[in-house]
């Protein structure tokens, strides 16, 4: 194609320098990602040519949906320059108490249960974080192993048969409308429009902003920062309960280490979304396409038979650049 | 000046860190439409003195009056409560909130339905903005990108909209090049127009000396001094936070020292 030639000798349009990509990452972030999500489903028919079909985005719709839920956490708690690293054992943990309990208490019921111990969780972690000043990468992280340790004791004291996984669970979880809308979507849509609107259009989440921004402007302004971090990680923890459920759903299996290995991907989402780990920047709708594009970054991996282990490194390694290149270009 | 009581009064005011006396037996006043400079080299104790006045810092003993009212100040909600709000020297604005949004910062105003109201918040602005500084238009993008007189703008604003009568300015121009010197300066004299009472730290004696109407003076902890700015001249002010002496006891040796 002469015209690549041709580009470098005349004008360039604006967003193909530097300065222009910088401007449209930082005021439009969401053309650059959706950019990349297209990018990558185009390369995944590529790659399979006939694999792109409504089935094909369902099912992959389907895996991000439980992602992105925990991403959420990570989202609305790195705003405030935190993190909540015990959404994995908490979501595990609430897949694995609804399963164990649901034959003896019924579904309502153990799904109360489930969500008020995850709710409880968030809550000392949000009390760790605000009040006793624990950073929240340490506060956390603790709490994961400690509700690790709480399930495992748990896991013992139940003798379980089967999986335990209620038929509501699978259904919401795994199965798709015409084959190929995800039936979590019901439960996804209403979440992520609350997530998004309690962050644009509420006071709480205006101060989510500006304790990640300026913490001791937000103090001197009178807002009481440990209250709003309390009920932070308490909604963190609920988020991540929920997630639990169709991570479970999805799976069929209740296991205390269920979404362990959904923790990094979360951290991923965000930050590939756009939203600063140093907190006062990034959105909800971000972190979304951020999910999709881990998710489909998965599922090409695995259509080119790489192990796990290399979805890993990339993972990893995506964090790492991505945040590096945001910093680069939101700083000056 | 009138007979009405002064907005602040300050008496016999003493902080101690372990050994040392940062402020010792220091009484200042403030009256309404006031601007009272502050100065003092470093470690003189006027930081001191005024956080005991924000609510920052606890006061081992000494009084302190609020339009004739003894006040209790334990923390900077109690100042906020009494009038007193403090301009602080790294302005405290949240970079990636818009004007409004920092304005309202901690008090956002909403609708019924509890959600945030940014046009009534952008109105309020606009409303107080525009008697300060009728200049300011940028009221939709983040304060990061505004300049260092805009960001003071805003900050004062702030302070003006939730009913100031007191504010405490801690160098409010150390940051700013000229013409925002000036803008700040317009600034503070319409404050003072609309009666409140400045305090006004500053190591810039030019700053203090055009905008104060009296100048009190720390050195080590102690106050050497209050005087009317129209009575001195800017060499004796110097003098009196240098040697630390009273205009009246100033020697010509003591004037030939200051000028090296």
């Amino acid at each position: 194609m002469s015209g690549v030639a041709d580009a470098t000798t005349t004008t360039r349009p604006s967003w193909m320098t530097a300065s222009g990509i910088r401007t449209l990452v930082r005021e439009h972030p969401m053309v650059p990602l959706v950019g990349l999500l297209a990018l990558l489903v185009a390369l995944s028919e590529v790659i399979r040519p006939g694999i792109v079909s409504p089935n094909w985005a369902g099912v992959l719709l389907r895996g991000a949906v439980p992602l992105a839920i925990l991403a959420a956490c990570q989202t609305i708690t790195m705003l405030t320059a935190g993190i909540d690293l015990s959404v994995g054992a908490v979501a595990s943990m609430s897949g694995f108490l609804v399963a164990t309990l649901v034959g003896d208490t019924g579904l309502v019921l153990a799904i109360v249960i489930a969500l008020a111990v995850s709710a409880l969780v968030g809550l000392v972690n949000g009390i760790g974080a605000g009040v006793f000043k624990v950073h929240p990468l340490i506060m956390t992280l603790g709490m994961s192993l400690v509700v690790l340790g709480l399930a495992n004791v748990w896991q013992v004291m139940r003798v379980q048969t089967g999986s335990g996984v209620p038929t509501e669970f699978r259904q919401l979880g795994a199965n798709l409308f015409f084959g190929f809308i995800p039936v979590n979507l019901l439960l996804f849509v209403p979440l992520a429009l609350l997530v998004i609107f309690t962050l644009n259009r509420t006071g709480f989440g205006r101060l989510l902003y500006a304790i990640g921004d300026n913490p001791v402007a937000s103090r001197l302004s009178g807002a009481k920062s440990w209250q709003v971090l309390a009920v932070l990680y308490l909604i963190s923890g609920v988020l991540a309960g929920i997630a639990g459920f169709l991570f479970s759903g999805l799976t069929n299996t209740a296991s205390v280490t269920l979404a362990d290995s959904a923790l990094l991907p979360s951290v991923a989402a965000a930050v590939i979304g756009g939203t600063s780990i140093f907190g006062g920047r990034g959105t909800y709708s971000g972190t979304i396409i951020g999910a999709l594009i881990l998710t489909v970054i998965s599922s090409i991996l695995s259509s080119l038979g790489y192990p796990e282990a290399v979805r890993q490194i990339l993972f990893g390694s995506m964090i790492v650049f991505v945040a590096a290149a945001y910093t680069r270009i939101t700083t000056d | 000046m009138t007979d009405s009581p002064p907005l602040v009064e300050m008496k016999n005011m003493n902080v101690t860190f372990g050994g040392v006396h940062a402020v010792e037996d220091v009484s200042i006043d403030l009256r309404p439409g006031e601007i009272l400079g502050l100065v003092g080299g470093n470690g003189a104790g006027k930081s001191t003195l005024i956080k005991t006045l924000s609510g920052a810092q606890k006061p081992d003993s000494g009084q302190i009056f609020i339009n004739g009212n003894p006040a209790t100040i334990d923390n900077p909600r109690d100042a906020k409560a009494l009038g007193v709000e403090t301009i602080y020297q790294t302005l405290a604005l949240a970079e990636n909130i818009d004007a409004p949004g920092n304005m309202f910062l901690g008090r956002e105003l909403v609708t019924r339905l509890g959600t945030l109201d940014d046009s009534a918040m952008e109105d309020a602005s606009r409303r107080v903005m525009g008697r300060l500084n009728p200049k300011f238009e940028n009221f939709k993008t983040p304060v990061t990108s505004l300049s260092g007189g805009q960001r003071q703008s805003v900050a004062i604003a702030r302070a003006v909209h939730f009913n100031a009568r007191i504010l405490i300015m801690d160098e409010p121009t150390a940051a700013l090049g000229p013409a925002e010197t000036e803008q700040v300066r317009e600034l503070m004299r319409q404050l003072k127009r609309e009666g409140i009472g400045i305090i006004l730290i500053s190591h810039d004696i030019h700053d203090v000396f055009d905008l104060s109407d009296r100048i009190s003076v720390m050195l080590q902890g102690r106050l050497v001094g209050t005087v009317n700015r129209e009575d001195v001249t800017m060499d004796e002010v110097l003098a009196m936070i240098i040697v630390g002496k009273q205009p009246g006891e100033l020697t010509s040796t003591d004037l030939a020292d200051l000028h090296g």
